[in-house]
């Protein structure tokens, strides 16, 4: 502990009040510019002096970017939306039980109240909270230019640790959730019982037909330098009724995953950004608990215990 | 920049790389908002930001501009201690008090919008604030009192 505050290096800012504006400054102002949203990780950053911003482009203005609202079968999550108020959204607690489950066991009270989900993307942790339940739910994210939008998958957003393929000039501006009668679980493990980082997340959503579980989307977080899918889980779960012995099977395949992950960290000797993830618990602690938890979550989901929806 | 703090418009210039814990203890003397962690992990730099707690740690101060901010020194009137502090005081709340003032404006956030907090609720609310002292239990004590204290 330190008795003084560690000063932030001098950096120009903006407040834009509209998106165009705002998309108008990233692309003046170039290659020094941060965008800035809930603060909660980035002026941490800015402290550090991991981004060293000539510009900072703060979104606090830009109402058009913290909207929540359910445009026909998805539901849309303006980038700026903070953890509090997805919490406590009715929108999202009809459509995307999953996604407020995670929501509070993500930081303190005091961090949701300023911490946004567009943050918590972009900021690209391997541990990002949001990510596994989104990427089990099949989200996409709505990435905007000056002139161009495209819809990316979710599961193609995150390149490495802190890399996402947002290019210059490109904001998030909304996650994209496609809403299906199904049933999902979520588990988080950290060191403690709140206000926490985890050491292994597991999401997962079953997607239901006439109240059968027909297919499920597994994904982890803080196993990979990106959060990511279990295919080989999901591919043990598809078609055919799901039984204790499929989940069993898709435990193991998740248990593969992160061993194959372990080991790629082990052969690298990885120091990347993002290895403070990895410092939380040893490789075979992380497998380990990897299959408990998958199982645990499964199994959830195939009792019918998960939330609806 | 002009904003409200603890209900009075002050207007003071500001750096854009001046967090809002520097500038309320630097500028304006607000020392009851403490630099514990400086990263969001330890609460006592808590200050209200339209009424909802935040780590003033982590918060440019060019980020309140027309906002309203309080901060402990804005509770109670006429020099006599809010109800939440009287709570605190009575029930043991407090010990070395570093992080007290934090603990304080959490639980007037918390009273505000949820004026018979659960146990549950008031843990929750009191998440983000560290106290190496009390072992929380008066402090969770002290918050019951100060509801029931003020919907008496």
């Amino acid at each position: 502990m330190q008795n003084q505050t560690r000063p932030l290096a001098p950096f120009e800012y903006f407040a834009p009040g509209s998106l165009k504006e705002a998309l108008t400054l990233l692309q003046e102002l170039g290659a020094g510019v941060q965008l800035l949203a809930g603060g909660t990780d980035m002026i941490q950053q800015l402290k550090d002096r991991v981004v060293r911003p000539e510009a900072i482009v703060d979104l606090r203005n830009v109402e058009e970017l913290s909207i929540i609202e359910i445009k026909g079968d998805t539901l849309h999550i303006g980038a700026t939306a903070t953890l509090n108020e997805i919490k406590n959204s009715p929108d999202v607690q009809q459509m995307a039980p999953l996604v407020v489950e995670a929501s509070r066991e993500f930081g303190s009270h005091m961090l949701r109240n300023r911490a946004t989900v567009g943050g918590n993307l972009c900021n690209a942790s391997p541990c990002a909270d949001l990510a596994p339940p989104l990427l089990a739910l099949d989200a996409s994210v709505l990435l905007r230019g000056m002139d161009a939008e495209r819809l990316v998958p979710l599961t193609e957003f995150f390149v490495g640790a802190g890399e996402t393929v947002l290019r210059p000039g490109e904001m998030l501006q909304r996650i994209e959730v496609p809403c299906r009668d199904g049933r999902s679980g979520y588990l988080k493990l950290g060191r403690r019982k709140g206000f926490n980082l985890s050491i292994v997340s597991v999401a997962a959503f079953g997607a239901t037909v006439d109240g059968k579980v027909e297919d499920i989307k597994v994904a982890l977080g803080a196993v990979a330098p990106t959060p990511i899918r279990s295919t080989k889980a999901e591919a043990e779960l598809s078609g055919n009724a799901i039984s204790e012995a499929a989940i069993d099977r898709a435990a193991q395949m998740v248990r593969q995953d992160v061993q194959a992950e372990a080991d790629i960290r082990e052969a690298t000797f990885s120091h990347e950004r993002g290895s403070a993830t990895f410092r939380r618990a040893s490789s075979p602690y992380r497998v380990e608990i990897s299959e408990i938890m998958a199982r645990r979550v499964l199994t959830g989901i195939l009792n019918g215990e998960g939330a609806g929806k | 920049m002009k904003f409200t703090l603890n209900g009075k418009v002050v207007e003071e210039e500001v750096a854009a790389n001046v967090t809002l814990l520097e500038f309320l203890r630097d500028k304006f003397n607000r020392t009851s908002v403490k630099m514990g962690c400086d990263e969001g992990e330890c609460g006592t730099c808590t200050v209200l930001l339209n009424g909802e707690t935040v780590n003033s740690c982590l918060v440019l101060a060019v980020q309140v501009e027309n906002q309203e901010v309080t901060t402990l020194e804005g509770l109670g009137e006429n020099g006599e201690l809010d109800v939440i502090q009287r709570a605190f005081l009575e029930n043991y709340g407090a010990q070395c008090g570093f992080c007290t003032p934090g603990m304080v404006l959490a639980t007037k956030s918390l009273l505000d919008r949820t004026p018979i907090p659960s146990e549950e609720q008031i843990k929750e609310a009191l998440e983000g604030n560290l106290c190496r002292c009390t072992g929380y239990q008066q402090i969770i004590e002290s918050v019951l009192k100060a509801a029931e204290m003020r919907t008496a």
